[in-house]
């Protein structure tokens, strides 16, 4: 295979991830690094690297529309991210230290958590609390758009957040992925932030994480140019196709044929690690 | 909803005026730091405070623009208006930069074998922003799409220090070190790794 095929091949790869990423809200990255590991045998290592740049076109991209329409909350989102950019920033020097097959074994349990996410998506208690105290300081509180008018949310469970956050970062600097079921769990299940605002927050919210860990990456020569070049083209307006269907589509059955194939990305990973040839 | 009650007395549209409400119980809150109920009863005491409010697009996302007077600091939606632009207009750059640089590099290049199989590193020209840009002025293909990977890293970087800047200017200081902190993080993640 030369350079112009597998560019192609990858670019058609990327599209697709960057769309169905959009859509469910895990963000392309989750796919990118296992689509390129297992079906191309690139080193997980470039492929970390190219999935990182990727995820923050995609960030960017989606974001913008985002923050416009009033979903995204900046507050929230700037907040977090402390707890996210220093995540990930330790993420990014361990990786140094980790095995490419402990690396791969991580990601696998990312993935499989990731697949888990996007299937069971259940309704939270909606429980109007009082704001809490924390929240009303840090001005977390807001509204959002709804087809019945703006509502209001409160945010709950700051420290709680905060924490799962730092994991969040972690993985997203050791991995090159967005980690946004992470952000999503952190914000939708344990803050009690509505799902919308929580998946476009989160979304927002990648492009400084992965910002955060591709420094590291670079000076460390993992971001190669030729590789990142038909991911980041594929997956940008794949992702921007898939953040105009989000506002309006019914997503169940993309998210169950999501989570099928993070589930096969996975296990094809471990598989090819732990008892393949390599 | 008293909310809605109250405000039909000054204006006849309930859906217009619950917007307008609500996005000022959102701004006052976000300035002052209090619950939103208790504002709405505020802002029905003083309905002097609804002339700030321009109702500019009503078709589309209840949009109100606030009137700034001098002193005042500028509308939280107009920040995320610009913040909007801003990673628009960087990712249209870098994406513009990798697409003609990656063109360039298949032309010459898209016929050789791919090898990512095995991890050797990238060039030193490759791992630095001083050595990214060397690498351009010398003609290197590759280096123009590495550029436009080093332009979208930047954006969201510049997005923080944006809304760092925003921040002073709101006078809102927790959130001024809560974004430096974002910020320091980020510069160190560029300058740390080389040492």
């Amino acid at each position: 295979m030369n350079i112009l095929e597998f560019s192609v091949l990858v670019w058609a790869g990327s599209f697709t991830a960057g769309f169905l990423g959009a859509i469910t809200g895990l963000g392309g990255g989750v796919v990118i690094v296992p689509f390129l590991v297992s079906v191309f045998g690139v080193d997980i290592r470039y492929a970390v690297g190219a999935s990182l740049v990727s995820v923050i076109a995609t960030s960017c991209g989606a974001a913008s529309s985002y923050l416009k329409k009033g979903y995204a909350n900046l507050r929230i989102g700037m907040f977090l991210e402390v707890a996210t950019t220093m995540g990930a920033i330790m993420g990014a020097l361990i990786a140094a230290y980790v095995s490419v097959k402990a690396l791969t074994l991580v990601l696998a349990i990312a993935l499989i958590y990731s697949a888990y996410f996007s299937w069971q998506n259940q309704p939270k208690p909606d429980t109007p609390e009082s704001p809490d105290s924390l929240a009303t300081y840090l001005k977390l509180n807001g509204t959002y758009p709804t087809p019945d008018g703006l509502m209001m949310y409160h945010a709950n469970s700051i420290p709680m957040g905060f924490g799962v956050m730092i994991v969040a970062g972690v993985l997203s600097g050791l991995l090159g992925i967005g980690s946004g079921a992470f952000k999503v769990l952190a914000m939708d299940q344990v803050m009690g932030l509505p799902f919308k605002v929580s998946t476009t927050t989160s979304n927002f919210m990648i492009g400084v994480t992965a910002a955060a860990s591709a420094g590291v990456y670079l000076t460390r020569g993992y971001i190669d140019p030729g590789l990142a070049m038909p991911v980041i083209l594929g997956v940008l307006p794949g992702a921007l196709l898939g953040a105009n269907v989000l506002i309006c589509a019914k997503t169940e059955i993309l998210r169950i044929a999501f989570s099928l194939v993070l589930l096969v990305m996975a296990f094809k990973m471990i598989y090819q690690s732990f008892i393949g040839a390599g | 909803m008293n909310r809605v009650n109250f405000i039909k007395l000054l204006k006849p549209e309930p859906a217009i005026a619950n917007s307008i409400c609500e996005r000022k119980v959102r701004q006052k809150s976000e300035g002052k730091g209090v619950s939103g109920k208790e504002e709405c009863g505020d802002v029905a005491e003083n309905d002097n405070g609804l002339d700030g409010y321009e109702i500019t697009d009503l078709s589309r996302n209840f949009q109100v623009n606030y009137q700034e007077s001098a002193t005042e600091s500028a509308n939280p939606l107009q920040l995320e208006q610009w913040i909007g632009n801003l990673l628009n207009y960087g990712v249209i750059l870098s994406s513009s930069l990798v697409l003609v640089g990656g063109v360039l590099y298949l032309i010459r290049h898209g016929f050789e074998p791919v090898n990512y199989q095995m991890f050797q590193g990238e060039p030193a020209e490759f791992r630095s922003p001083v050595g990214v840009i060397q690498g351009v002025l010398s003609g290197h293909r590759r280096g123009i799409i590495q550029l436009g990977l080093l332009v979208l890293i930047a954006t969201p970087i510049l997005r923080v220090a944006f809304s760092c800047m925003m921040f002073i200017r709101q006078r809102d200081w927790t959130y001024t070190v809560l974004t430096w902190l974002v910020l320091f993080g980020l510069i160190y993640s560029f300058v740390g790794a080389y040492y």
